[in-house]
């Protein structure tokens, strides 16, 4: 990703120079922010220090790579000035007269408004209306256009429904379908409530309401209210960070492939029930490695199919919402993920033959205590005793408790739902 | 982006912390021509140290960390507006001061990284491969635990530029006034000279600055050749005679660094 830089306007040899180093050192940051652990995190050797997690070394408000691009651009102006000081030239900002040489960045719509308002200048109805009166308390007040009858129906614009009269029925979940009870209505409910709703926790808690209420229609780009444009940016960001086929192993040898090119696999009429174009690229996802947890990819798909077109565009993304410790999607007939009408088998975690992986990849019983991952198992609603020392309280362990607790309860609740977001 | 904050980063100094040119020159703050234009000074808020500034305001701090921990996640800054109608006023504010202060934290990283030698007065590139540069970067922001004093800035930043002897030292308003013998020898071709006072005996030794507070010294201004003023709160003191040192440093420059800049 490029920055997006302000204009320079000091000229001169040095803050040319300067200007060149400040880009492409600020770029370098950027592009190695992932291949850098070692600058932005200290990693215990014997584990005993911080439960054996890294230990920041960046003090707080520097951890992140997307603030640091922010502070990064906006503050180029300051350090080319400076450099233009000391460089001894003159021009906007210098030497400075009244009059004639201020520097004027340039302010969006919302900023000037935000000045004028700092300045008590606060253009709202409300505002003038006040201000109006202040200075004019022996004139007649103006005509507040709220006290006349200008619609003929009293106001209410047409587009608005008369609630007795919606159609409820059309959206009731199958009868094999309880409904959700108040523990789940309430996590549900969180995920839609700031800051937890950060991080596509408000989509994944649509996505987790849907495969609660056995609604298994294909979840699109509408259901993403504002965050299609975040969660594009998100994938175009990832894929444009690794190329086909590149790793990321961890000390013990286990690795992820970032993005691999499948399209070969696919014949042209699969390509087009996938919504993919003759010349588009089809792509296995995981996004379980650095850029993919940094960009909160890997709990939202974990993996998934995305398509670009041939010059590395994301244009769509498919996935089926399931679980390993619940209903994972079951596709008999071929279809990919994505797409409409998915059946449901019982998650590998439930499978007869189902196992989980300790730390070193080797299969252990489910629920084992050295079973990494999720973990979910009876009790069903007690969240004590977890096992690998897991918070009881993580959100992340009260999700997988509701959906493994519907398994286990073998009460029909649990759909998985498709997901298929096209970006075009 | 909340919008205050995105004025904040143009360096609209009209936050909590307002330095309008009015200040300075009364009546000029604010013209109302055919526009509305505000007229403000930026400058370092702190002009002799690289010391990076790591805090985030108390209720954000106790409230992130909670979030970070079930969460898993390091995101302490949120630049969006908090959202209407959810009681979490506060809790994911930056605050457009510390914001300010982030930006300059970085600005002044890149500047120690890319800038040559010890990265003061001069304009000139430094020599030196990316990786040494980002290392610089990092560095600067890194929190006092991980520092590496034997790279810049810890290893060079601080280091004093030469030493002179105040004979009579006053205090009024506030302000302290040092008088030298020999001179003090600082040019006025500058304008980034700063002093840590180490004064032996008595009452002088409140006009002692602390290296744990101000590791690189407090900004001066120079009067004349053997006299120079600096900050210093305290009751007011009669001129006095005095035995001691005063280390000369360089941070990164006065009245000269100010970007004159005006919104409209």
């Amino acid at each position: 990703m490029s920055f997006n830089w302000p204009d320079v306007p000091f000229t001169g040899a040095e803050v040319e120079a300067f200007v060149d180093a400040y880009k492409e050192l600020a770029q370098t940051i950027y592009d190695d922010w992932d291949d850098d652990p070692y600058h932005i995190y200290s990693f215990p050797v014997d584990g005993s220090e911080n439960g054996g997690e890294p230990i920041s070394r960046l003090k707080a408000p520097f951890r992140k790579r997307e603030t640091i691009k922010i502070l990064l651009e906006y503050g180029l102006i300051y350090a080319s000035f400076i450099v233009k000081q000391r460089a001894g030239n003159s021009g906007p900002g210098t030497d400075f007269e009244l009059g004639n040489s201020p520097l004027t960045p340039a302010l969006t719509i919302d900023e000037r408004l935000n000045l004028f308002k700092d300045l008590g200048c606060v253009f709202t109805k409300e505002a003038m209306e006040c201000a109006y009166r202040k200075n004019n308390g022996g004139k007649s007040p103006p005509v507040d256009l709220n006290d006349l009858d200008i619609f003929p129906d009293g106001g209410i614009p047409n587009s608005d429904v008369d609630p007795d009269d919606t159609p409820l029925a059309e959206n009731d979940p199958p009868e094999d379908c309880p409904d959700k009870n108040t523990r789940e209505n309430f996590y549900l409910g969180l995920g839609n409530i700031p800051p937890f709703s950060a991080c596509y926790r408000d989509i994944k808690a649509k996505l987790l309401d849907r495969y609660l209420s056995c609604d298994d229609s294909v979840f699109t780009a509408s259901d993403m209210g504002g965050k299609k444009d975040s969660l594009k940016n998100g994938l175009q960001e990832f894929m444009d960070n690794y190329q086909d086929g590149q790793k990321q192993c961890n000390l013990r040898g286990q690795c992820v492939t970032h993005k691999t090119n499948i399209t070969n696999n696919f014949t042209p009429e699969q390509k087009s029930r996938m919504g993919a174009g003759p010349t588009d690229i089809i792509w296995q996802a995981s996004f379980y490695g650095s850029a993919g947890q940094r960009l909160c990819l890997h709990t939202m798909f974990g993996n998934a199919i995305v398509i670009t077109n041939s010059s590395g565009t994301v244009l769509r993304v498919l996935d089926d919402f399931d679980f390993v410790y619940g209903n994972e999607a079951d596709r008999p007939d071929a279809s990919y993920s994505g797409q409409p009408n998915p059946g449901k088998k019982p998650g590998l975690y439930f499978d007869p033959a189902g196992y989980q992986l300790d730390r070193d990849d080797n299969p252990v019983p489910v629920g084992h205590p050295n079973a990494v991952g999720s973990t979910v198992y009876p009790p069903i609603d007690n969240l004590d005793n977890l096992p690998n020392n897991k918070s009881p309280w993580s959100p992340s362990e009260v999700g997988r408790n509701i959906v493994g607790s519907n398994y286990i309860g073998k009460n029909g609740k649990g759909q998985p739902v498709p997901i298929n977001i096209s970006f075009e | 982006m909340k919008t205050t904050y995105s004025l904040t980063l143009k360096h609209y100094n009209g936050g909590s912390t307002p330095n309008f040119i009015q200040d300075s020159l009364p009546g000029v703050g604010v013209s109302i021509g055919s526009s509305l234009s505000v007229y403000c000074i930026h400058q370092f808020r702190d002009v002799m140290d690289v010391h990076a500034y790591g805090k985030i305001n108390e209720k954000t701090a106790k409230y992130n960390i909670l979030i970070n921990k079930l969460f898993g996640t390091e995101d302490y800054i949120h630049f969006d507006s908090e959202p209407a109608g959810v009681s979490t006023t506060g809790y994911l504010d930056i605050g457009e001061t510390q914001l300010g202060y982030y930006l300059e934290d970085v600005t002044k990283a890149m500047l120690l990284a890319i800038l040559d030698g010890d990265s003061k007065r001069t304009a000139n590139i430094g020599i030196g491969t990316s990786a040494a540069k980002k290392a610089i970067f990092y560095n600067t922001l890194c929190k006092d635990d991980f520092k590496d004093y034997t790279i810049k800035p810890w290893i060079n930043w601080n280091n004093s530029v030469g030493i002179c002897t105040p004979t009579s030292i006053s205090r009024t308003n506030n302000v302290a006034i040092v008088t030298t013998t020999p001179a003090h020898g600082m040019t006025t071709s500058y304008d980034d000279w700063g002093i840590i006072m180490n004064l032996n005996t008595g009452i002088a030794t409140s006009f002692n600055i602390s290296t744990t507070t101000y590791p690189n010294g407090v900004p001066i201004k120079i009067i004349d050749a053997n006299t120079f003023a600096y900050k210093n709160t305290g009751i007011n003191t009669e001129t006095t005679a005095v035995v001691g040192i005063a280390s000369i440093q360089v941070g990164w420059g006065g009245t000269s660094n100010n970007l004159h800049l005006y919104f409209t």
